[in-house]
C-alpha cells in the first residue's frame, strides 16, 4: 500500500516557513514547497541493497543504517555493537519545546532509531549512522536520539548521502548525563539536488564534553540547525564546522547556545567556501542566562568567496544577561590571495591544484578540531576529494539496487 | 645557444612602465650578478622572467634554452626549470612545509612524465639538504615561512632550490636579512650549485654576497634597463661610488 501524502498536505495550515520569519531570513523554502515531495513509505527503501562506497568518511565503526529514513537492520552492524551500547526503533521523543511551532518539526516520524551508552561505559569502537537516499520528489525523514549515562564515551559519526530530488528532514536529539562525554561528528554529503533540512538539539548536563564537527558539502538546499541548551556547570561544548557550496548550492548553518549555568566554555569556529552561484548562510547566536556567569564563549564564522559570483550572509548575536563572562564573536570573509598563488605556481604546481592547496589550507584550520583522529583524516580526505569533483567532473553516487 | 636571453624587454606594472629596453645573456655554466638603485626595476625583472600576473609586457622577448618563455605559464616556467627565490618569500598559512616541498617536486615530475617521488626517500633527501642549511626538522613541519625569521624565510628559499635543482636561478636579495654565518651557508649552497649547465643570476645591493659567490659578469641596471655591464670589479667600484652617475644618465 502506498501512502501518497505530499509534504505540504501533511504539514497543513502554517505551511513552510517563509523569509518573513527571522531565523528564515536568508534561507527560502520556496523551492521546496514547489516540489512538494510525497513522504517516503516505509518499503521505498528497500530497492537499495548495499552501503555506497566512496562519498563515506572511511571509519572502522558499527554501522546503522538507514534507507530513505528507515532502519536496516540487514545492512547495520546491529549485533555487533560495542558492549554498553543499544541500537533500538523507539516511539519519537516529543520535540523539544523551542521548535514545538515549527511546521517541520511537527513532520519528525512517529519512531526514532534511540541510541543508548550505559552509564560509566566508554564504547570501544564508534558508531556510524548512514543515512541513504534515494529517489525523486520524496520527503524522508531519519530521526536519531542519542543518550549517555553519567561518564559514558562515544563517538558518534553520522552520515548522509543519497542521489535524486529528494527532501531529508533529520532530526537528532542528544543528551549527556553528568560528566558524558561525546565525539558527534556529521558528514552532510547529500545529492546536489536534493533538499537537506537538519535539527540537532543537545541537552548537555553537568561536567559534560561535547566535541561536534559539522561538514556540509552536499545538497541544492541544505539547512543545518543546532540547538545546545548547556543545563550544568563546567560544561566544554565545542561545535565547530566547514561547508562548502557550489554552483546552484545553497548551505544554511544556524546554531543557537544556551548557556543557562555558570562555567562553561562553548566554542564555534566555521569556515566555509564558496565558489560562483553558491551561497552560503550563517546565524549564530549565544545566549548567556543571568545565572550563567563565568561563561566563556567564542564564536567565529569565516568564508572564503573563490568568486565574485559567490554569496555569504553571516549573522552572529550574542544576547548576555550575566555581568562575569568573556564572550565574543566575529565574521570575516576573504579572498584566495594572488601572491600566494604566485608563489606556488613559481614552484611548478598548477593553478589549479595551487587553489586546491591554498583552499585546503584554509579549512585546515576548522578541520583540526575535529578531536577523533580517524575521523579528521576521514573529513580531510572529503575535502580534497570534493575539491577535485568541483572542479573536474561532479561525483555520481551509484547507489546499487536502487530505482531499478 | 645561451640559456637565457632577453632582449629589448619592456614592461608595465599598473600602466607604468618599469622596464624600458632590457637586454642580458646568461650562458651555461655562467654566474650574473644585477645591481642597483631601489626602484630600478630588479624585482621586476624577476617576477616577469617568472611569470607573474599584472606585470604586462609590452614589447621585447624572452628565450630560455631557445624556447618562447613569456608564452608559458608560471609553473610551465618552473618546471622548465627556472627558479626564482623571492625577495620577500611569501607565508603559506596551512600548508606544512614537507607538503608544499613534495607538491613542487612531484609537479615538476608529472611534467615530466615521471612517476610521483617516493615518500619516503623524499623524506631523507630533504632532511640532508636542509640540514646543510641550518633548517630544522621542525621548521620542515611548520606552514611555509609562517612565523619565520627574515633569514629564515630566505634560507627556506635556498632549500627549495637546492630540492628543486633548477638550471636557471634567479635569486633577489637573497642576502638581504641574513647575518653573516648564515649569508656563508647560504652562497655556500649557492656555490654547490654551481654547474656548466646552470645558469645563475643574483640580484644583490651588496657586494660582499659576491666575495663569496664569484660572479663572471656584472650588470648596472637603474632605470629599467642595463647601464653599464663588467666584471667583478664593477661591483667593488658600484659600492665606493654609489649609482649617482647611473642615475643622471638615465634621467
Ligand atoms: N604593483 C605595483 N604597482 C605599482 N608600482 C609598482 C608595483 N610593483 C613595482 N612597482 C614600481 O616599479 C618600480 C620598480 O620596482 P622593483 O620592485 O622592480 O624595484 P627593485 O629594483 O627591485 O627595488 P629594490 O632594490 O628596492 O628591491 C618601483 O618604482 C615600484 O614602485
Ligand atoms: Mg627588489
Amino acid at each position: 500500500m502506498t501512502d501518497r501524502t505530499l509534504l505540504l498536505d501533511k504539514i497543513g495550515g502554517a505551511g513552510l516557513p517563509t523569509p518573513r520569519v527571522e531565523s528564515w531570513k536568508y534561507t527560502d523554502l520556496k523551492a521546496l514547497a514547489r516540489l512538494n515531495p510525497v513522504l517516503a513509505d516505509a518499503n521505498s527503501g528497500q530497492s537499495i541493497t548495499a552501503v555506497p562506497t566512496g562519498t563515506l568518511p572511511e571509519i572502522e565503526a558499527a554501522q546503522i543504517v538507514l534507507t530513505n529514513g528507515e532502519l536496516r537492520p540487514d545492512l547495520s552492524d546491529l549485533t555487533a555493537l560495542p558492549e554498553g551500547v543499544t541500537v533500538e526503533e523507539t516511539d519519537a521523543p516529543a520535540p523539544p519545546e523551542f521548535w514545538r511551532e515549527d511546521a517541520l518539526v511537527g513532520l519528525a516520524p512517529g519512531t526514532a532509531i534511540a541510541i543508548r551508552v550505559a552509564k560509566g561505559v566508554e564504547a570501544s569502537k564508534p558508531l556510524h549512522v548512514i543515512s541513504i537516499a534515494s529517489g525523486d520528489a520524496m520527503a524522508i525523514r531519519p530521526s536519531v536520539t542519542v543518550s549517555l549515562g553519567e561518564a559514558a564515551r562515544l563517538v558518534l559519526i553520522e552520515s548522509h548521502i543519497g542521489d535524486g530530488t529528494y527532501f531529508t528532514n533529520v532530526t537528532a536529539n542528544v543528551t549527556l548525563a553528568r560528566a558524558a562525554a561525546l565525539g558527534h561528528y556529521k558528514l552532510q554529503a547529500d545529492g546536489r539536488s536534493a533538499f537537506h533540512i537538519a535539527r540537532t538539539a543537545l541537552t548537555l548536563g553537568d561536567n559534560t564534553e561535547y566535541d561536534g564537527f559539522r561538514l556540509s558539502t552536499g545538497g541544492t538546499l541544505a539547512r543545518d540547525e543546532i540547538r545546545a541548551t548547556l543545563d550544568g556547570s563546567h560544561i566544554e561544548a565545542r561545535l565547530n564546522g566547514a561547508y562548502m557550496a557550489g554552483d546552484g548550492q545553497h548551505i544554511d548553518t544556524t546554531s543557537f547556545i544556551d548557556h543557562a549555568k555558570p562555567e562553561c566554555r562553548s566554542h564555534q569556529v566555521f569556515k566555509g567556501v564558496l565558489d560562483a552561484g553558491g551561497r552560503g548562510v550563517f546565524q549564530g547566536k549565544i545566549l548567556v542566562r543571568p545565572d550563567a556567569q563565568k561563561t566563556d564563549g567564542y564564536q567565529m564564522n569565516r568564508a572564503l568567496m573563490l568568486s565574485p559570483d559567490a554569496e555569504i550572509d553571516s549573522k552572529p548575536e550574542l544576547e548576555i544577561y550575566a555581568d562575569d563572562v568573556k564572550c565574543s564573536h566575529g565574521a570575516t570573509i576573504g579572498e584566495l590571495e594572488e601572491n600566494q598563488l604566485f608563489y606556488l605556481m613559481a614552484r611548478g604546481i598548477p593553478r589549479d591544484r595551487a587553489r586546491h592547496l591554498l583552499i585546503e589550507a584554509y579549512l585546515a584550520d576548522a578541520v583540526e578540531h575535529v578531536g577523533h583522529e580517524p575521523t579528521r583524516a576521514a573529513f580531510q580526505k572529503t575535502i580534497s576529494a570534493w575539491l577535485q569533483h568541483h572542479d573536474g567532473t561532479p561525483e555520481t553516487l551509484e547507489i546499487r539496487g536502487a530505482r531499478t | 645557444m645561451s640559456l637565457l636571453e632577453v632582449r629589448n624587454l619592456r614592461a608595465d606594472v599598473d600602466g607604468k612602465e618599469i622596464l624600458k629596453g632590457l637586454d642580458l645573456t646568461i650562458n651555461a655554466g655562467e654566474v650574473h650578478a644585477i645591481m642597483g638603485p631601489n626602484g630600478s626595476g630588479k624585482s621586476t625583472l624577476s617576477y616577469v622572467l617568472a611569470g607573474r600576473d599584472g606585470y604586462e609586457v609590452t614589447g621585447g622577448e624572452v628565450l630560455f634554452d631557445g624556447k618562447d618563455l613569456l608564452e608559458q605559464a608560471a609553473d610551465e616556467r618552473a618546471n622548465d626549470g627556472l627558479f626564482l627565490a623571492f625577495q620577500y618569500p611569501v607565508e603559506l598559512p596551512g600548508v606544512a612545509g614537507m607538503t608544499f616541498l613534495r607538491e613542487a617536486v612531484n609537479s615538476k615530475r608529472r611534467h615530466n612524465g615521471e612517476d610521483e617521488i617516493d615518500a619516503m626517500g623524499f623524506l631523507k633527501l630533504v632532511r640532508a639538504k636542509a640540514k646543510t642549511l641550518g633548517i630544522s626538522d621542525e621548521m620542515l613541519k611548520r606552514a611555509v615561512n609562517v612565523g619565520f625569521s627574515g633569514g629564515e624565510k630566505k634560507r627556506n628559499e635556498a632549500l627549495q632550490m637546492a630540492v628543486l635543482e633548477p638550471r636557471m636561478m634567479v635569486l633577489d636579495e637573497t642576502d638581504s636579512g641574513l647575518d653573516i654565518d648564515a649569508l656563508k651557508v647560504v652562497a655556500e649552497g649557492v656555490n654547490a650549485m654551481r654547474s656548466p649547465d646552470r645558469g645563475i643570476l643574483i640580484i644583490t645591493h651588496y657586494q660582499r654576497l659576491l666575495d663569496y659567490i664569484v660572479p663572471d659578469k656584472v650588470h648596472v641596471l637603474a632605470d629599467g634597463q642595463i647601464q653599464r655591464s663588467g666584471g667583478k670589479e664593477l661591483a667593488v667600484e658600484l659600492e665606493k661610488k654609489g649609482y649617482a652617475e647611473y642615475i643622471g644618465a638615465a634621467a
